[in-house]
């Protein structure tokens, strides 16, 4: 064993001076926990340091290499090393002192790598982690590593350090663990919604449609840029966080209440400016979340915000009907009866908005039997579109052209009702004398199939009542089916944070 | 002052040359061409391409009739969408009459019909609607196709300097009518009685308006929602006359194919005397039908806070 110190390992001396080199790096100048430097830390560690360093002179001493130009080196890091305790008597108002001291604590350590390369030992490895070690003293100069420092009570020059590299590089991999954590959460919800979608797509019942052509606007409520006001959030000053909530209406006005909360059970203290609001065309606000200090401790949590609102989507496809017997005698002849109408195939249109409704009566034009014979059945699906949740379906009225009716509504909950039974702002445009107005009834939509809403086809069985009514006088009718959803929306963000505890 | 009025009318004449011909030394406009009926056209930016909601616009429609035929009771039918846009219901449906071209008339008569519609509110949300118009009008027509044709007793060719050849005679630009009588190729066969012989015509009808077909009786039930029955569609009735005497044509009524050429004989039963000779002849054709022909316009309703 004497022997071996002797001669000198390269090995074991480059692994002693790898262990000595990360935890000088990590340890020193009070940016990790164990403070040690501007606050310098227990007599334990200092003792430690004492005796790692110790060591490496002594295997310096054996390795003939290192022995001819390593004592220097050794020299330069021991004086960076008690340079620490010297650190804070340097006075305040002696910047420029402070900034070489700084300085020098970060390059001290470069006797390593010279080190590494002077023994030709390991010419890899070296150079491995001379990159390394380069990359971190630059990005130690970084200004997000610099705001962080300061943030962490570490300004100028304390900051100049590798340590702060370290632990701002573990504080990002923390946020990283968080957020990869909440996006699997968020999956699993997400992939069961697709799994609906598909098992709908899969077995037909799924009825497309396009957002309303002439939309310019985003109708609805939009939630961006959620964040922490403050990087750095600790439990002895108010947590704020801001979202930037934009809504936009057409005719109706919409009523949103907003609420936060932290892990689904702490109330923010306050939500500012207001937590309801009522937006008649379009608005834009920065809302805070603020939970007082102390009310969120020391560890990892999520801050939610909740914007609930009321919302309608609409709908109608338009639709070209022809006496059944002319249409086949159309066909017979190979003549297209649309072929001249621009758009003969029509799809489902509905209002911008988080849902989506799409609907299918099949090939155009549809054909028209005689008074009591069944029209092709209509297709209608009621989709959650965006990210949020469908809290509650609170009203679904269907209207069809006047001369066809909806063939037992009671098969799918709905009853013939008037166009007194739409929504207020509906009914200026609906006409009892055109349309015939159905209306889901409270007990249906209490079913589990319209709560927390993601996919819902409704096959709707149509009868022909009066075929002259649907046709007029003309060759072809061109008339419109439409469907209106009443609903609740929940749209939520969430922001995962770090509460950290006070520096010392 | 009448002879003013003469030279003033010449020298406005004069500046159509292209469409007249000359008989002797008076040219006359060539009216007996082209394959067009009553044409439905849409006066330029009417209906305009967008509208707001809760107010109006006019669609102006000019029937035209580009054929040869007078229309007395034409009727017209318009579909539109009633939940967006309002129209007296009694607007909708209609009658026309419109003059054929003739030589006084080398344009053809004309009827113009503006309708009003007013535009109904979109509601809330919807930002827009392609409102879809549909304007059909229905006609009884007719093709008149007047030809010479060569009657030509010789058929074992015994005769020389024969005054003219029997032959097929083409007629590509029609007859200003939508069904053309597109060729007609004249036979000359052997008859049951030796001393005679049988003319035969075969015509070929084609249908190149554009447009529907229908037997005359159904044209108006063409113009509404009605099925008209599978005889009722592409019928023809095709009568021709062979200088005074009418001639059997069969098949009878005539299914006028959707395309490519339908044929249809023309023969004298009783035949013509050996002793006739070779001579030219006026063969009369007049096919008879109702026409439908729709054109379609789209006027996109907005909101005017957009």
């Amino acid at each position: 064993m004497a022997d071996t110190a002797r001669e000198g390992s390269p090995t074991g001396f480059l692994f002693l001076a790898i262990v000595v080199h990360f935890f000088d790096a990590l340890l020193r100048y009070g940016t990790t926990p164990i403070a040690i430097g501007s606050s310098p830390g227990s007599p334990g560690l200092w003792v430690l340091f004492f005796f790692l360093y110790g060591m490496l002179f002594v295997f310096a001493n054996n390795n003939p290499v290192y022995r001819s130009m390593g004592k220097s080196l050794l020299g330069v890091s021991l004086i960076a090393y008690i340079w620490g305790p010297f650190w804070s008597i340097i006075p305040g108002y002696f910047p420029a002192l402070k900034y070489v001291a700084a300085l020098v604590i970060l390059i001290a350590p470069f006797w390593l790598i010279v080190t590494f390369y002077a023994t030709q030992s390991f010419p890899k490895l070296s150079m491995w982690y001379s990159l390394i070690w380069m990359f971190i003293v630059v990005f130690a100069l970084f200004p997000n590593v610099q705001q962080f420092a300061t943030e962490q009570g570490h300004p100028l020059p304390d900051s100049l350090s590798p340590g702060m590299v370290y632990q701002y590089g573990i504080e990002k991999l923390k946020d990283s663990g968080r957020n990869v954590v909440l996006y699997f959460s968020n999956a699993g919800k997400t992939i069961g919604e697709d799994v609906q979608r598909q098992l709908a797509i899969a077995s037909g019942d799924y009825y497309t449609g396009k957002v309303d052509n002439a939309a310019k606007q985003k109708l609805g409520v939009y939630l961006e840029n959620f964040h922490a006001t403050d990087q750095m959030l600790y439990p002895s000053a108010p947590i704020d966080a801001v979202v930037t909530m934009k809504a936009e209406t057409l005719d109706t006005e919409l009523n949103i209440a907003v609420a936060c909360d932290a892990d689904g059970n702490v109330s923010a203290s306050k939500v500012l400016p207001k937590n309801a609001f009522t937006v008649l065309t379009y608005d834009q606000y920065d809302i805070d979340c603020i939970w007082n200090k102390g009310v969120l401790g020391v560890g990892a949590h999520t801050l939610n915000f909740r914007s609930e609102f009321d919302f309608t989507t609409r709908a109608y496809l338009k639709s070209y009907l022809m006496d059944q017997d002319r249409l086949r005698e159309y066909r017979r002849q190979n003549v297209d009866p649309l072929a001249s109408i621009p758009d003969k195939n029509p799809v489902a249109v509905y209002t911008s908005g988080p849902v989506r409704i799409g609907m299918s009566l099949g090939k155009q034009p549809i054909p028209l039997g005689k008074n009591g014979d069944a029209l092709q059945s209509w297709g209608v699906t009621v989709e959650n579109s965006w990210e949020g949740k469908v809290l509650g379906i609170t009203g679904l009225t269907l209207a069809v052209p006047k001369g066809i009716a909806i063939n037992d509504p009671a098969s799918i909950g709905a009853v013939l009702t008037t166009c007194d039974a739409v929504p207020e702002e509906e009914r200026v445009t609906c006409d009892d004398t055109l349309v015939n107005v159905y209306a889901l009834t409270a007990d249906e939509l209490q079913s589990p199939g319209y709560k927390n809403l993601t996919v819902k086809s409704l096959r709707i069985p149509l009868t022909i009542t009066d075929p002259t009514k649907v046709l007029g006088k003309a060759p072809i009718g061109v008339q419109n089916f439409k469907a209106s959803v009443q609903y609740r929306y929940l749209l939520e963000r969430s922001l995962p944070v770090q509460v950290r505890e006070e520096p010392k | 002052m009448r002879i003013a009025l003469l030279i003033a009318a010449l020298l406005v004449l004069s500046g159509c040359q292209g469409m007249f011909q000359t008989k002797g030394n008076v040219q006359v406009p060539i009216v007996s061409i082209g394959t067009q009926g009553v044409e439905p056209v849409l006066t330029q930016n009417t209906p305009p391409r967008e509208v707001f909601e809760g107010s109006s616009f006019s669609m102006i429609v000019t029937l035209a009739n580009l054929g040869t035929a007078d229309v007395d009771q034409g009727v017209y039918s318009l579909s539109y969408d009633p939940q967006y846009l309002y129209l007296p219901r009694q607007q909708a449906i209609g009658s026309f009459a419109a003059r054929g071209k003739s030589t006084f008339n080398p344009r053809g008569g004309e009827k113009q019909l503006n309708f009003v519609f007013d535009t109904k509110p979109l509601g809330p949300q919807l930002q827009g609607y392609p409102a879809t118009l549909t304007f059909t009008a229905c006609y009884p027509y007719e093709t008149s196709a007047p030809l010479i044709v060569c009657i030509d007793t010789d058929i074992t060719g015994k005769q020389p300097n024969k005054a003219c050849m029997p032959q097929t005679q083409s007629f590509g630009s029609g007859e200003g009518a939508p069904v053309a009588v597109a060729t007609v190729e004249t036979r000359m066969l052997p008859h049951e009685d030796p001393n005679r012989i049988r003319p035969e015509f075969v015509l070929t009808l084609r249908n190149l308006g554009g447009g529907g077909l229908v037997a005359q009786q159904y044209y108006r039930e063409a113009c509404s929602g009605r099925a008209l029955g599978e005889d009722a569609w592409n019928v023809v009735s095709v009568d021709a006359a062979l200088s005074d005497t009418m001639l059997t044509c069969t098949p009878t009524p005539v299914k006028v194919k959707q395309t490519g050429d339908t044929r249809v004989i023309c023969t004298l039963p009783e035949g013509i005397p050996l002793t006739a000779g070779t001579y030219t002849s006026p063969l009369t054709v007049t096919v008879g039908y109702g026409y439908l022909k729709s054109i379609n316009a789209q006027v996109n309703l907005v909101k005017p806070n957009i």
